[in-house]
């Protein structure tokens, strides 16, 4: 079938990674209509999903409408809460009784960097010398610390009054892109265990068998098989490239925590408490908390790690059990081989310290879906391109992940190995060179598929109290008036939008009885 | 506002006063409004959507005013318009039910600026039973309250048609600085004109056409409205 072209495309493995990637193709194909790209996907009825990828990035809301599913509806069914930033707690420094030690990663600014930047300002002492870095740039971090949502009940679906994204429930995330991709979309679905992998001369997938049913053929493969890595590892051989030089961390214990009544506040962001080998998250759902303990287990035995997040969860951790996965941290030498394309964890996994995840998973999707190649000879070029740009893009995730790690001063172990040499990329020590002198620059990120904006870089570097030297040139900050004018308008708005804004979970409570209107 | 059913023991004494202003809606840039109202209302005010605050459901209203506290249809010589919206006549009456299974109990407002012992109509005869006009009353009470779930409904296909849009209106009244209202939805005349003939032809059946056209024609209202406020 070499000059065939691209007609079918056949996805392996469910879960998130599997039915987002049918949803949108089949969506972006109309895969409903005759005579178009048709689109199936083979899921094990045995095979349990890891399902704890909990938090997205704002470009999630973008998606779901494109694919046409109802905030309300996607909101009811995965237990889904507003989530607005992360919330770094101890990263900066062992934490010592009495000093606060937290800062916050943003999803708002007040103005576009690009437009008016308002950090040098704050830097050089300027403006808000009282307040820390997010509280003079934003309005948001207030929000979060007194957990009201971003949104009213009168902004229509995926609008807010501030940037948000979501905390979500993994297993019923993808049951819901299930039905909507099979029901709505087009998609078909086929319950089988994959048992073989039948390659043509030209070393590309033919079919993959099953047990269930003949061989089903394609032209194009997606292999979402997670970490056993069906299609393009096994059958195709791409080698898998572990980045343990880079990020310590190996293992995570997780824990599903109920909430103690109907009155606990649900938190709008999600909170990263380091630890003395690595950190917890803790994301609340409408439902219940998620939480887990990320670690390296050189530098934690695994009771100890557990008995930590006990000890972070408190008395409501009595009688939960905890879940041990071991996580393999690193990626494929390619995430697109002849005519496979690696999504989701089979292509990549690294800790889930920014949520980029399954914002990883939206972004190959896209890609996949613009330059979908007519045939394997446009393969040919396009997988190039595609393994180019996410190659950057998971670069570019594990140099900011790391960055993190670099920036604190904490002092055990676990965070000293963190900040010798041989862990750190270059490609990051070069940037916080420069900026040690220099403010933060848009031209630092000339690519347009750069994963993390300036402003989040802002937010980290400041937060985690970078030193930074701005006494060179200081000619060229020259509107410390605008700066003080923005600073004060914010410090205005944020009392306003306190005042304006329900809790995280009133607003949540509220979607249950009403919804929210589509305009 | 104090809630209380209505009583022959509580009320006995208590005189009703006429309306004439309609005192309720002093200060009300706006009246809700239930969708048996739309054809009379629209001779005098525009008939637009808004949502309700603290639900984000959309509820129909009649403007009164172009700026929040501002209702030009108010004055002490008298409500300045033909229709009287039920939301404000009906004060200071208002049901309570607790749920579908039980009877509607009949309450009124205790503060309300017309309710006292000296002056108007008594609630109460002189066998102490309830007078005949309040038993009126109590029924036009019920029936807006079901009219109001109809008014629901009404809205619900409206939104399953997609047949709102949202609007802002700038308006500039004589000697006044420009304002723009915000948060109003209106009915998009050309969606009405692109639904497909089974979708009309059910808006007909279920008599939604009527009103649909009313409020469709009660926009001309917005420049009287505007007229009104620069003379105010």
């Amino acid at each position: 079938m070499t000059n065939n072209q691209t007609k079918q495309v056949v996805i392996v493995g469910g879960g998130t990674a599997g039915w987002l990637t049918a949803a949108s193709l089949a969506k972006r194909f109309n895969s409903a209509g005759q005579g178009n790209i048709q689109v199936t996907l083979v899921e094990s009825p045995d095979i349990p999903t890891i399902g704890v990828g909990e938090g997205t990035w704002p470009t999630m809301r973008k998606t779901l409408a494109n694919l046409g599913i109802s905030e309300t509806d996607f909101m009811r069914q995965c237990h889904v809460s507003l989530k607005q930033a992360t919330k770094f707690v101890n990263w900066k420094e062992t934490p010592k009784p009495g000093i606060d030690n937290h800062y916050y990663h943003l999803f708002t600014s007040f103005h576009d960097a690009a437009d008016f930047n308002m950090a040098p300002y704050w830097q050089r002492g300027e403006v808000g010398q009282a307040a820390t870095f997010a509280q003079s740039v934003s309005v948001q971090g207030a929000i979060c610390e007194k957990h009201l949502a971003p949104k009213l009940m009168t902004n229509k679906e995926y609008e807010g009054v501030q940037n948000y994204a979501y905390h979500l429930d993994a297993g019923e995330f993808a049951k819901l892109l299930k039905d909507h991709a099979i029901n709505n979309l087009g998609v078909l679905h086929v319950s089988a265990n994959v048992t073989d992998v039948n390659l043509d001369d030209d070393g590309y997938i033919e079919a993959v068998e099953t047990d269930t049913d003949n061989a089903i053929h394609g032209d194009l493969f997606v292999d979402c098989t997670g970490f056993k890595c069906l299609l393009i590892g096994d059958a195709l051989g791409v080698a898998f490239k572990s980045i343990d030089d880079t990020l310590l961390t190996d293992y995570a214990v997780v824990m599903q925590v109920p909430y103690k009544d109907d009155n606990q506040a649900i938190a709008s962001c999600t909170i990263s408490t380091a630890q003395e080998a690595g950190w917890i998250w803790d994301i609340g759902l409408a439902n219940r908390r998620g939480t887990g303990y990320v670690y390296s287990s050189k530098h934690s035995s695994h009771e100890r790690a557990e008995q930590k997040l006990r000890e972070y969860i408190g008395e409501q951790s009595e009688g939960l059990t905890a879940r041990f996965i071991p996580m393999n941290i690193g990626y494929r030498e390619k995430f697109w081989h002849k005519n496979c394309v690696a999504v989701g964890l089979s292509a990549a996994f690294i800790e889930p310290l920014e949520a980029s995840a399954i914002f990883l998973m939206e972004a190959a999707n896209n890609m996949l879906m613009e330059l979908f190649p007519r045939d394997r000879a446009a393969m040919v070029m396009v997988e190039k391109k595609y393994n180019d740009s996410l190659m950057f893009r998971w670069n570019k995730t594990i140099d900011f992940i790391k960055m993190h790690y670099l920036l604190s001063r904490r002092s055990e172990p676990f965070w000293l190995d963190n900040r010798t040499k041989t862990t750190l990329p270059s490609s990051l020590t070069d940037l916080l060179a420069r900026w040690e002198h220099h403010p933060v620059s848009g031209y630092d990120f000339d690519n347009v598929y750069e994963p993390f904006p300036l402003e989040s870089y802002q937010y980290i570097l400041y937060g985690m109290g970078f030193e930074q030297d701005l006494s060179f040139n200081p000619g060229q900050y020259s509107k410390r008036d605008q700066a003080q004018q923005s600073f004060k308008k914010i410090q205005s708005i944020t009392k306003q939008v306190e005042q304006q804004l329900p809790t995280n979970r009133q607003l949540l409570t509220k979607i249950q009885q009403f919804g929210f209107q589509k305009l | 506002m104090t809630i209380e059913a209505l009583s022959n023991k509580l009320h006995s004494a208590l005189k009703l006063q006429q309306d004439p202003c309609l005192i309720q809606s002093k200060n009300r840039h706006f009246a809700p409004l239930v969708v048996g109202e739309f054809v009379a209302a629209s001779q005098d005010f525009p008939i637009v959507f808004i949502k309700e605050q603290e639900t984000g459901q959309f509820k129909s209203i009649a403007l009164l005013g172009i700026e929040p506290g501002s209702n030009v249809f108010y004055s002490d010589e008298g409500w300045q318009g033909n229709y009287r919206p039920q939301a404000y006549s009906l004060s200071p009456f208002m049901v309570s039910q607790q749920d579908n299974n039980t009877d509607a109990i009949l309450c009124i407002d205790n503060k309300s600026p017309l309710i006292s012992t000296e002056h108007g109509r008594a609630f109460f005869d002189e066998k102490n039973q309830a007078c005949d006009w309040v038993s009126k009353r109590g029924e036009q009470v019920v029936s807006y309250v079901e009219q109001t779930q109809v008014t629901q409904q009404f809205i619900k296909v409206l939104l399953d048609f997609e047949l709102l849009a949202p609007q802002t209106l700038t308006l500039k009244p004589t000697g006044k600085s420009e304002t723009s209202l915000n948060g109003l939805y209106a009915i998009d005349e050309k969606k009405l004109n692109a639904l497909d003939s089974n979708k009309f032809d059910s808006l007909r059946q279920s008599g939604a056409l009527v009103a649909i056209y009313a409020s469709l024609i009660s926009m001309q209202r917005i420049e009287a409205l505007v007229r009104a406020s620069s003379k105010a």
